[in-house]
Parts: C-alpha cells; structure tokens; sequence
C-alpha cells in the first residue's frame, strides 16, 4: 500500500513536472505552500469575475473542503458568491461552530476581498501539511464572502473614481434633491482611466506648490497668498445646476443598513430606507439566520491599522457586558501582536460613532463576537513607531511615492481645457493605493490578518464532556454527574445572547438508563442541584463559559452504563461514556 | 395671506347601502375590491403588495385619474393593529364613498382630479382573519414562524378551544398562589390582587389552552408571528414581544414601507389605530438629554397637527377618546418620524356616550354583588375595560362576555377551572350593525384631509427691461394650499424633495444671473410665496415651471418684451 502510494505521489510529480514549464521550488518558505494546486498571485486586486474563478478553482481543487455557492444576488444582479470550508468528512459543516469573514463592504475598499480569498487558499493549501489548519478545519467552518459589494467594486475598479469613491452600492439615489438619480459623478475629463484633483492658477487662491514634491499642493499659511485654487474632483457640472460632482453614484453607506441601533439619515448619514433597504445586506442576514452555528464574525475594510469593535455608539455601551468585552480584549489583543502597526480600538471611543453596521448587528441583534479591521496600516509605509493610526503626511505620501514606487503613483499635473472653468490643471493621486497596499506589500497584509481570524475561529467555543462520575443511591438509583466543558476562550453564548435569549441553551442529554431527575449543580464542588422538572433528560444548559465548566446531575433508574451527550449550537456536539 | 376655504359635503350612512353593515372577512374584502375597481375601472385600480405567509393578498387601492403617481398623494391604511377589524370596514366605505360621488360631488370631483388616494383596507390580513375562522381568536401577529420561548420548537404551544364552545376566552384556576381577583365592579372581568389595599390573589389566570408541549406553560409559543404595528423602525423595542427579529422584518412591512418610499408623492398618511394623534394633538417637547433622535412632533410642524387635530374634532364631532397609545414600532409614528410624512391616526372606534341604562341586570353575572352601590361615582375613573362592558350593557348587547363555567381540565387535576370571560374583539369593534353608522364621520375627515396639502402655482410673472435684449424676469412660486410645500420632518429625512424651480430660456438665449434649475425651501400655505428671478439676454419667450411631487406643477410662458 505504501509503495503504491509513494509511486502514486512520484507520478503525480512527474505529471506536474511536464505540465510546467518550470522546476518547482524545492525549498519551502515558511507560511505558504510551495508548489500550490492553486497558482494565485497575491500581488494583486481581482474584479469580481477573477474573485469568482479563483474561488472555482480552488472549490475543483478540495472539493472535500469547499462549496462555492451564491447567498442571493446584488441591485445589479451580480450573485454573492459565498464559500464554506471545513472537513466534510468530519460531520456535517453547518452544525460546526463557525465563523463568518466578509469584505469590500464598502466598494473603494477593495483589498478586504483579497484577504478573504486569501484565507480560503491558505487553509485550503496548507491543510495536509500543518496540522494547527487541519485540526481548524476538522472542527470548524469557515463560511466566507470575499465581496459583499460586486456591483460597487468593479464600478470601482473599471470607471472614474478616486481612492474614496463610490463607498456606496449601485443603487440610485437623488443625493442632492433635484429630482434626478446620479445625474452627476465624477469625469475622468483626460482619459487616462484616473480621476484625480483639477486646480486653476489664481492669484487669489489659497495653496501653493510644495518645496518637497512639485506635485504636492500644500495650504498657505494664515496672511499668505497662494498661486492656485483646487477644484476638487476631476468633473464637469453635467446636469447645469452650477454645482460640479454632486450627484454621485449610490450616497447611501451599506454599512448603515443593519438592524442594530440602527437610525434614519437625520442622525446618521449614509443611512437609508430601513435595516436591509439593499439586497446584498438581507443576503448576508437571511444567512446568520440560518446558520445559528456562527460563532464569531469578522469584516474586512480600509484603511489606517484598525481592529474595531463595537459599540457603535456611546449609547450603546450597556449593551456590551463585562464578561463579552473580556473575551473580545483577549482576542483584540491577540490581534495586536500579529498585526503590528494595527490598533485594537471601540468604534465609537476612538474612531467615530457609528449607527446601524455589520458587526453591531452581529453582536447585539445576534450575539456574536466580531470584529472589523481595517486593513493597511499606515505604519507600513516607512515602519516607524507612531503615536496613532493615521499621521502620516502628505509629504510622506509622496515621499513613499518617490523612494518605492518610482513616481507610478501620482498622475502629475497637465493642462487641460474645462468646459466651465476653462483653462486648469490636472493630478494627483491614483486611486489604486494610499488606501489599498501597493502590490509588495498585500501578501504581508493578507496573511497576518488572516492569522487574527484563524485564533478567532480556534477560540469558538469547542465543548467536551471532561468526567462522568456513576454513584449508587439507596434503593438501587443512580446518581450520574456529568462534568460538561469549554475548551476555548468564546462561551457557548455571548452574555448577549442569553440576555436576549437569541440561540437555543445547550442541550445535555443522558441515555442508557432511565432518568427521573436532572438538574444543573450551581457548585460542582458543594454540588446543590438546580431541578429541572421539564425534560430532565435533556437538560437546557444556559451557557458554558470560555474556559469553563459546568457539572449537571441525573437521578437515574436502571442501567449500568451512561453515555451523556452535549450539543451546543456554536459549540458543536461532544460525547462520552461512563466507564 | 388668503383665507382657504374647506368644502365639505357631509354624508349620511344610508349612502353606504352597497356594502352590508358587517366584517369583511379576506375573501369578501378581496371580492369587494375587484368589484369596485369593475365597476369604476376608470377612478379606481387595485394591487397586491405582497403575499402573506398564509397566501393572503395585501391589497392596495389607487383611486384617482390618470398617472396617480404624478399627483400628490395620501394614504389610508386600515387593519394595521389587526384585531381592531372596523378600520377596514371605514377604507372600504370610504373608497365607495369616493368612487360614487366622483362626478357628482363638486368637491370630491376636484380632490380627485389633482390628488391620488392610496388606500389599503387590511395591513395585516392573516391575524385580522382570526375573527372570521373557528375558534374565535383575538390575534395581532401573522404568521411568521417563532420560537417565542427558544426551546428550538416553533408554534408548538397555542391557545386551544378547550371546552370547544368555538371562542377562545379565558381559564381562570382557582390557587391561592394566583394572583387575580374577580372584579368586585363586574363579575364578568378579572383584576390583578392590589396588596396594597389587602386584596389577596385567588386565581391563576391564563388564555384558553392546554400545555401542548408539556413544559408547565400554557399558550407560551403561540402560532406566529409578528406584530405589524410592532415593526416599523421608529422607537422600535429590539427582542421585544412580537416585534420581529428586527425592525420591518416581514415582507409585508417591507412591502408597506417600500410602498411609502417608492411614491414620493405620498404626502399624508391616515391610520386606522390606537397610535392617536387626532383626538388629542401632538406636541413638540425639548429633547432628551444628549440625544439626537427627535421624538417628539417638530416645532415647524406642531401648528399644522394642533389645527387639523382640531378640524377632527369640528367634523367628527367625536368624544371621549381613550388616551392615545404611544407606539413601539408603530406604522403611523414610523409615518412621521422616518417616513417624513404628515401622519394622522385614530381609533376606528371607541364607545361614545353611554345610553341612559335600562334593565342591565339581565345580562349580568349575578355570582357577585359586592361594589354594585359604588359603581355611580367610580364611573369617571374606570378602566376602558369597564367602560365598554357598560356601554354594551346600554345598548342591550348580550353576546360580549363568555360566562364563567366550571370545566374539567386535564391539566389541572383536583383543581377548580372556570372558563369564560370577555369575549375577543369585543372590546375594541363595534357591533357589526353599527358599521354604516360609525363609519360617516370618518369618511367626512377623510374626504377633508387631502384637500390640505399644498398647491403650486407660478404667478405674477415681471419682466424689466434693463437694457437693449437685457431682461430681469421674475415669479412668485405661491402655495394656495393649507400645508407648506414640506414639513419640517421632510426636510430633515430628506425623502420628498423640495419645490424644483426650472426655467426653459431656449437654445439661443443666455441666462446671466439665476440658475436654469433650483431647489426652493419650504413655501408656507395660505398664500404663502417665495419670488425667484433671473437676467436673461435676448428675445422670444421663456418658460418657468415650479413642481413638487407633493404639491403639483405650475408652468408660465413669459414674453421678453
């Protein structure tokens, strides 16, 4: 048997030998597979048909590992194509705890998709040659969606936008109440597939060319005049109404669309009908409602070296118990160590309130832990130590542009005849980077983010049944005590899904004998038996602590050998008989 | 300002003759509908909205000429609290009312003309139908499947007909360990034990059921469902009872709002409901603490509400209300505050004036006596409860209570069960005889309300000539309506544009001060303007339109001379 499969491997050696026409590498870079099934160049971005192949290639690869199906379909009618990874072999993967990764919520913010896809091959590669990946996923499901946004991400990709555009899905919306939808956006005026800044020469204006970089504008001191006046976006006012790119594609936030805390516009931006106006959104809702084995949850956005959690909002926080926000330090600042240059931080506390997102809902309308990173830390520009995320320059910018990527990155200032300004100027920065890594570095960004979402994934709650202990009562009863466990970190419920009662309680169950009494023994050590006269063979166990564990008791008739039997929703199911 | 003028054409009930004095189960309001839009195919045209989860029809009816999504609008909805079943029965009279009296009627003939009347009769069709299927089941929730008490069994635990007299009523289990008293005032309700006047509890009191799923609770995980009036976004209680998962978390609810958001010409929402605004006005109140959200009425808008709550009252002539609900997700709050609507709503009904008594005692429970001789002076501070039971006394209605019975309930063994009690729907629906009757000053309100929103016109055009092909040529963009272009709360959640000012100067000529296109703030009603002008070099005519989806289009062909 072994020869065969020795020789097995050589052949397939061999073919793969002559169907490249290239040596492959022998020595192994740690973190990587050396010769992938799946060839992906993570040096890239990838538009939603590329997304789209390599999540197919990868499900032909392990079809043992993956399932590429769609979620439901966007405004445009794009499918939101979704992957489960896990070890099919190993039990059914919806019945697993699991946790959920998105990305490119917002549309601009490309890159989230990349580390999700990239989390995929990685565990999908690695699978038979680490052994921390496959016991992962023996036990766990990945359920992943690299884009949550395809309509906006190629309109990013492929038409007139800035580092910062669209943000918004496709749908149309009036966004400066004229009666007209997206009558005005942007104009790439040069066509040169950039949308950068315009700027008029004038006397009067208030910036100047910068000593540093004649490229850069800079702002005039106080009492000072400028040679130049910035326009803003390149575009033209297309509708007449004397006002240039006020009418954009989309202007709602998709991350303003979910049910928790969530607000009308008045109070927060970007918000729009009501939670799950879009269909991308109620996609990924109808999902968690679905899979109730999702035991933490994590989105992907840029920029500036962020590891948010919520709440969204200060009126939020009691919402957020003490025994939740420990287990999200813990992971947090796990987080930290793997991603230098990122910083753990509440969304509302230290970045800016936020009603109605994605992983407020997921916490308090499902309770589930998640977080959102937002990736490209501006550290990684020249990797010195800083006091906050987001304090490099716009010198440093330039200078970044400059010393590494050779001047491709900033679009210089030509001349150029505007319909209504008449004789201006074009440049500036490109939208492919300063919120999105450059090519060199997106490898090093998807991996150590996906490092954070594997701990989290490993710290979903894994339950055991760790001792039983058969003691003989008078009169020929038995007393069965169960010791019941949690072997990672994340409970079995958050705080805030007892407190709501979101998911079932876990079920602990005894067979092999008849049971005429059961109950939760509030001391494992004093052992005082909380009854449970409903159906105490299955007995409801509100929650197992990360870490911890709780000792249930049966008053058993009959029998001789007890099996007891744990099934947790987001703890999965474990067994054990007594000796 | 000038003084607007209201045309009312009072009704009678007798002009109601077409639709029988009783609830319209779903099939009979769907039959109703479809013969209404027969028989005025060209004022009326009917929809469905969404299908129910038990396949029911949410219907909507467009009354009004032509391109009804040009014109502005108002919508009434009935049935959104779904046991108060009259609401339904008030759209139905009222589409009738003005389907019949188009072309007749002066003043309904020109409300139709320049305005579309959304109604839909029945929000919430699958629990309103409960009264209309065995057993009688008072029900405020649809369908949806729910695990009410997460024991990962869904609906298992209903109320049950247990003595199957076809009503589901109430078990009253005598225990000392209850918390309920009978009513010493009528013998026919309960009351909670008051410990603080010595009362100790003698019953149990639960709803008609048996423990289906042997959990020691009864009637814990019902059929269903969500609570529409529960669903809407606006101080909506996240894991609240029959709230949904979160807010408009069904496809109806989806449906009605997407409804409301997709038509900006809806000006003006009417509810039939508890959520009341129109007996008793709203007011504006100073926030709350650090709080952004604006809960209560605008100061912009408070006066519009205190004078239309007001014209309720003149033309209704209607008393004695109940005080208002507050609503947690309500569908008319949700109408105001997130929809940026005008926002009226009103109970269907309420027992008015209770008629001079005559001989009660025959339909009374005689079991108890106590307290009969201090019901004369307790009658201004009774609960609504009360108070109804004693105005079906009044009129002699004898079909409101279920009489308390001993009944053997399984489980309950050795211990005293009584079954009986108020029967559903009574409390909140009036006698089926009596719908022609309640329904008028209703109907009369609503003929009324949509004559209030605003009206564009573009007058009183200038042109001076200030030099050789130089004109200024200036407007006034008046609203001859009642209500302003846009209420305060529009402007805030921004989903009805303002009034768009266009002018059409032609190819050749070249406008040299004002915008081709603008948008105007609000213009109060009553006359109120607002004087837009341009320059404008060369010669011919120019054309200046003013529109609002609210408010209607006006055009002006100017003459540069």
């Amino acid at each position: 048997m072994k020869k065969f499969l020795l020789s097995l491997m050589f052949s397939s050696i061999l073919f793969a030998q002559q169907s490249k026409e290239f040596t492959p590498s022998a020595l192994k870079a740690m973190g990587a597979p050396n010769n992938p099934k799946v060839e992906v160049a993570w040096n890239r971005y990838y538009d939603t048909k590329q997304l789209y192949e390599i999540m197919k290639r990868i499900e032909k690869a392990y079809p043992q590992l993956v399932k590429v199906k769609s979620i439901g379909k966007s405004v445009e009618g794009k499918e939101m194509w979704q992957m489960t990874i896990s070890n099919f072999k190993n039990g059914d993967p919806n019945k697993k705890p699991a946790m959920y990764i998105d990305g490119n919520i917002h549309s601009n913010e490309i890159q989230g998709a990349e580390v999700v896809l990239y989390t995929a091959w990685y565990v999908t590669e690695l699978y038979d040659e680490v052994e921390w990946i496959k016991n992962l996923l023996d036990e766990k499901t990945l359920y992943v969606v690299p884009t949550i946004n395809p309509d906006a991400r190629d309109y990013f990709i492929y038409k007139a936008n800035n580092p910062h555009s669209p943000r918004s899905g496709m749908a149309q919306r009036d966004d400066d109440g004229d009666g007209e939808f997206d009558e005005d956006g942007y104009d790439d005026l040069d066509g040169d597939g950039n949308v950068v800044f315009m700027r008029i020469k004038d006397p009067n204006g208030r910036w100047n060319v910068d000593p540093s970089d004649s490229r850069l504008m800079v702002q005039t001191n106080s009492g000072e005049k400028g040679n130049y006046t910035l326009l803003g976006w390149e575009g033209i006012d297309n509708d007449g109404d004397g006002s240039v790119n006020e009418d954009n594609p989309g202007f709602y936030d998709p991350n303003r669309d979910w049910a928790w805390n969530w607000a009308p516009r008045y109070i927060q931006s970007g918000s729009d009908r009501f939670p799950f106006t879009f269909p991308e959104n109620r996609s990924i809702r109808n999902f968690f409602l679905q899979h109730t084995n999702i035991a933490a949850a994590q989105s992907f956005h840029n920029n500036g070296g962020m590891i948010l959690r919520g709440p969204g909002s200060k009126t939020d926080e009691g919402s957020y118990s003490r025994q939740d926000v420990q287990t999200y330090n813990f992971l947090g600042e796990l987080g930290e160590q793997q991603l230098p240059g990122y910083k753990y931080m509440i969304i509302w506390k230290d970045l800016y309130t936020v009603y109605g997102g994605e992983v407020e809902w997921f916490y308090g309308g499902r309770g589930i832990l998640s977080f959102t990173n937002e990736l490209w830390s501006e550290f990684d520009y020249f990797r010195r130590p800083m006091d906050s995320t987001r304090d490099v320059s716009s010198q440093d910018l330039y200078r970044f542009d400059r010393l590494l990527l050779f001047r491709e990155g900033i679009v210089p200032w030509k001349k150029y005849q505007h319909p209504q300004y008449g004789e201006i100027e074009i440049g500036g920065i490109k939208k492919q980077w300063t919120r999105t890594a450059p090519s060199f570095m997106i490898e090093d960004m998807c991996h150590r983010n996906m490092a954070f979402t594997l701990f989290h994934l490993f710290h979903t709650p894994k339950v055991a049944v760790d001792s039983i202990i058969v003691k003989n009562l008078p009169g020929g009863l038995k007393e069965v005590t169960a010791i019941i466990s949690n072997e990672r970190v994340i409970p079995t419920h958050t705080f805030q899904d007892v407190k709501h009662q979101i998911t079932r309680p876990d079920w602990v169950s005894l067979s092999g004998g008849k049971v005429i009494a059961g109950g939760i023994l509030e001391n494992r050590f004093l052992g005082n038996m909380k009854e449970q006269k409903v159906t105490p063979g299955r007995l409801n166990v509100e929650n197992i602590p990360g870490l911890g564990t709780v000792a249930v008791r049966w008053i058993v008739e009959g029998g001789s050998s007890y099996t007891v039997k744990i099934d947790s929703e987001k703890g999965g199911t474990a067994e054990r008989k007594s000796k | 300002m000038k003084k607007v003028a209201f045309f009312i054409c009072y009704i009678f009930s007798t002009l109601f003759a077409q639709l029988p004095s009783k609830y319209h189960s779903n099939d009979e309001v769907t039959s109703a509908l479809k013969q209404f839009a027969k028989q005025y195919s060209s004022l009326i045209s009917i929809e469905s909205i969404s299908r129910t989860v038990k396949g029911n029809d949410l219907w909507v009816v467009t009354i009004g000429k032509k391109e009804p999504q040009n014109h502005k609008a108002i919508l009434v909805v009935g049935g959104i609290e779904a046991a108060s079943l009259a609401g339904t029965e008030h759209a139905l009279r009222y589409i009738q009312h003005l389907a019949s009296s188009y072309g007749k009627v002066d003043s309904i003939t020109r409300l139709l003309d320049n305005t579309t009347v959304y109604v839909v009769p029945r929000a919430n069709p699958d629990a309103s139908e409960s009264y209309f299927t065995v057993p009688l089941t008072e029900r405020e929730s649809d369908y949806s499947p729910m695990d009410d008490d997460r024991d990962a069994l869904v609906d298992e635990d209903d109320v049950d007909d247990v003595n199957k007299d076809g009503i589901i009523s109430w078990m009253r289990i005598e225990d000392p360990r209850g918390e309920w008293v009978i009513n010493p005032d009528d013998a026919r309700l309960m009351k909670k034990a008051d410990p603080g006047k010595g009362e100790k509890g003698k019953y149990r009191l639960l709803s008609e059921g048996f423990d289906n799923d042997k959990d020691e609770e009864w009637n814990e995980d019902p059929a269903g469902g969500t609570d529409f009036n529960r669903n809407f976004t606006y101080n909506y209680q996240f894991f609240g009872k029959n709230s949904g998962v979160h807010q408009i978390s069904e496809d109806a609810t989806r449906a009605l709002a997407n409804f409301v958001f997709d038509r900006p010409n809806i000006a003006m929402l009417f509810t039939f409901s508890s959520n009341d605004n129109l007996t008793t006005a709203w007011k504006n109140e100073p926030p709350k603490g650090e709080s952004s959200v604006i809960s209560s009425v605008l100061k912009d808008d408070e006066d519009y509400y205190s004078f239309i709550s007001k014209k309720f009252g003149e033309i209704t002539k209607l008393k004695d209300a109940p005080k208002p609900v507050k609503g947690e997700g309500a569908f008319s709050e949700w109408g105001y505050y997130h929809s940026g609507r005008w926002s009226f709503a009103v109970r269907p009904w309420w027992p008015g004036e209770i008629p001079k008594v005559k001989d009660t005692a025959a339909i009374k429970d005689t079991t108890i006596k106590t307290g009969e001789g201090k019901k004369e002076e307790k009658d201004k501070t009774e609960d609504p409860q009360m108070k109804t039971l004693k105005w079906y006394d009044a009129i002699g209605a004898s079909d409101v209570a279920v009489s308390w019975k001993v009944f053997s309930h399984p489980d309950f063994p050795g211990q005293t069960v009584e079954i009986g009690g108020i029967k559903p729907f009574r409390l909140t629906n009036p006698p089926a005889e009596s719908l022609n009757a309640v329904a008028v000053p209703y109907v009369n309100f609503l003929t009324v309300l949509p004559s209030l929103l605003p009206s564009l016109s573009v007058e009183n055009h200038k042109v001076e000539k200030i030099g050789e092909n130089v004109f200024r040529v200036s407007v006034d963009v008046v609203n001859n309506g009642y209500l302003p272009t846009n209420s305060g709360i529009a402007q805030k959640t921004r989903w009805i544009r303002n009034v768009r000012v266009t002018l059409n100067a032609g190819n050749k000529n070249v406008v040299t001060s004002g915008k081709a296109k603008q948008v105007l703030n609000p213009i109060k009603g009553s006359g109120g303007f607002k004087t837009v002008s341009w320059i404008i070099v060369g010669h011919g005519s120019v054309t200046v339109s003013a529109d609002s989806p609210i408010a209607g289009m006006s055009e002006l062909k100017i003459d540069l001379q």
